[in-house]
């Protein structure tokens, strides 16, 4: 199975090395949407299925909480998985996301690891694990 | 306190720079950063923030390195490297440092992020300390040159 991921974060350099650590990870991926905050990424779900968006919550215009919020009203969103990373490191913002209903949260700095086993948690296993060691998308780091 | 979130401080850059870039650093003892701010191939970043305390990082780093720790981090080669990749990289490095001394120091108390913001190098002067506002520098070296983190707060609103 193929997926199509959203990633959402003002950072290019952050939304890159998600990018590179999802295809580095054997994902069979059709395709990788970005967006810069909330409200660009409220663009991409109105004209693509989207299999899991992955936010960052510090962001300029609309926050990742905000993207949620909007996700969570519409009827065809709130099913789509969200995976939060960000640097927001306290319990309280921690027990926020929970409470919107996100699949998962990462605090930044992460390890490539970190990100392919959360979504690996929530997409399921991925189907070719030889793809992670041979892929010519590998890590460079 | 002041100790505390210098140890937070430390152990953040370690993961930033350390966990995310590959990059090995030490931690130097000098106490002035005017040599960080007197060089014109340096970059000057700035975050603000709020919560339990107010104030705000600052990120003093030489072009050279962000060039280096922009391809670690994107694992492109310089010439794939644009402006908005190496900016990019600077808000992202201090972002992350300054979310993550939060989190080492106390995971309890809610602190407030602005957006990282680069800053004229040139308005930023060692005596320019505003008054009852603590400052925490913290000097690093790492392949390539000197960098350097400053923590500027107002310690009268402690709760």
């Amino acid at each position: 199975m193929s997926y199509n991921i959203l990633v959402v974060d003002d950072s290019l350099p952050m939304r890159s090395i998600i990018i590179k650590t999802i295809k580095a990870s054997g994902f069979k991926t059709s395709n990788f949407f970005e967006a810069g905050n909330g409200a660009e990424a409220l663009e991409v779900l109105k004209n693509q299925w989207l299999d899991l968006v992955i936010t960052d919550y510090n962001m300029p215009g609309m926050n990742g909480m905000e993207l949620i919020r909007e996700m969570k009203k519409d009827s065809i969103f709130n099913s789509i998985p969200v995976l939060v990373v960000s640097t927001e490191g306290s319990r309280q913002k921690m027990k926020e996301f929970q409470e919107k209903g996100v699949a998962d949260y990462i605090r930044k700095p992460f390890v490539p690891e970190e990100i392919k086993l959360k979504i690996t948690q929530i997409l399921g296993e991925v189907e070719d694990e030889e793809c992670f060691e041979e892929s010519d998308d590998d890590l460079d780091f | 306190m002041k100790n505390a979130l210098k140890k937070a401080m430390m152990t953040s850059i370690s993961e930033v720079i350390a966990t995310m870039f590959f990059m090995p650093l030490e931690f130097l003892e000098e106490e002035s950063f005017e040599y960080l701010i007197s060089s014109s191939e340096n970059i000057a970043c700035r975050i603000g923030f709020n919560g339990r305390f107010k104030g705000s990082f600052l990120l003093f780093i030489p072009e050279n390195i962000i060039v280096s720790l922009t391809e670690n981090f994107v694992g492109e080669a310089k010439v794939k490297i644009t402006e908005d990749h190496l900016i990019g990289t600077i808000k992202e490095i201090l972002n992350m440092i300054s979310g993550s001394t939060f989190s080492n120091y106390d995971d309890q108390a809610v602190f407030n992020l602005d957006i990282p913001e680069i800053v004229d190098i040139k308005n930023i002067s060692e005596a320019s300390k505003k008054p009852d506002y603590e400052e925490i520098f913290i000097p690093i070296e790492t392949v390539g040159g000197k960098l350097g983190v400053k923590l500027e707060f107002d310690q009268t609103i402690l709760c």
